[in-house]
């Protein structure tokens, strides 16, 4: 069983959630960063918080994935991983929290 | 009928699809019966394809509902004394949609590569029936903001 790629996929759904709201938070903190992550007028800042979100998750993954060697799979330790990033994630997408943090 | 309100009709009765197909793979996983695995293949396969398609509508929904229009939902939407319902519901709504989308995937492509030992250990079945539940309760949450918005305001 390559336990390798189910590292790596758990890898890419959590770190892809929270690149994309990290670059919420980072839109909302800084003008330019909106700016640079507009890349389609229609859609605004939301096509590069999920393009560029979507690309670093899948560059560090496969990157994950060269470096990693085959070996058992501790899936509640990639379960608790897995799932502390969905909540943190749905925290940084939530706008009272995110001016909470940058103290708006 | 315009094409807009079509593509956002579709949105929405995508999302019953979606959780009509989730009852599929909730049952497969919850009677433990061991030749259950096709339905709870393909309604893996279902959800993820049907979420797909409805955050391709939202996309499209959500350009006319942002256009720069003063007559644009958004822009009547902060013009109003509720502009809250925009600045945190849609906000929410328009990431949690993908989040679905991605956990959907994760959750089809650990099922398929499992294949039946999904139901016959115990820990694999438990973990994808807790990463339904958060998709399932993430997804009821995005569709209870999307019909309070277009309460508010209609696309």
């Amino acid at each position: 069983m390559n336990n390798k790629l189910i590292k790596t996929e758990f890898m890419f759904t959590a770190l892809s959630m929270l690149f994309i709201s990290i670059l919420n938070v980072l839109a909302e903190a800084s003008k330019y960063i909106k700016n640079f992550l507009t890349l389609n007028q229609n859609i605004g800042p939301y096509s590069g918080k999920i393009t560029y979100g979507l690309l670093f998750a899948f560059i560090i993954s496969f990157l994950y994935y060269l470096s990693t060697k085959e070996s058992k799979l501790d899936i509640t330790k990639w379960m608790i991983f897995l799932i502390l990033s969905l909540i943190i994630s749905c925290l940084f997408i939530f706008t009272p929290f995110i001016h909470f943090i940058l103290n708006e | 009928m315009s094409t807009t309100e079509i593509v956002s009709l579709l949105h929405g009765f995508l999302g019953t699809i979606f959780l009509m197909s989730f009852t599929g793979a909730i049952v497969s996983l919850l009677t433990f019966a061991q030749n259950r695995f096709n339905l709870l293949k393909y309604s893996l396969i279902l959800m993820t394809l049907t979420i797909l398609f409805i955050d391709i509508t939202g996309i499209y929904v959500y350009s006319i509902y942002r256009s720069s229009d003063p007559a644009s939902a958004k822009s009547k939407i902060l013009a109003s004394e509720t502009s809250w319902v925009h600045t945190i519901l849609m906000e929410f709504k328009e990431f949690a949609g993908i989040f679905v989308a991605l956990l959907m995937l994760f959750i089809t492509s650990f099922a398929l590569h499992y294949k039946s030992k999904i139901l016959q250990e115990k820990k694999l079945r438990n973990s994808v029936l807790i990463l339904l539940i958060f998709a399932m309760l993430l997804t009821l949450l995005t569709f209870g903001l999307g019909a309070y918005i277009t309460k508010v305001q209609s696309v």
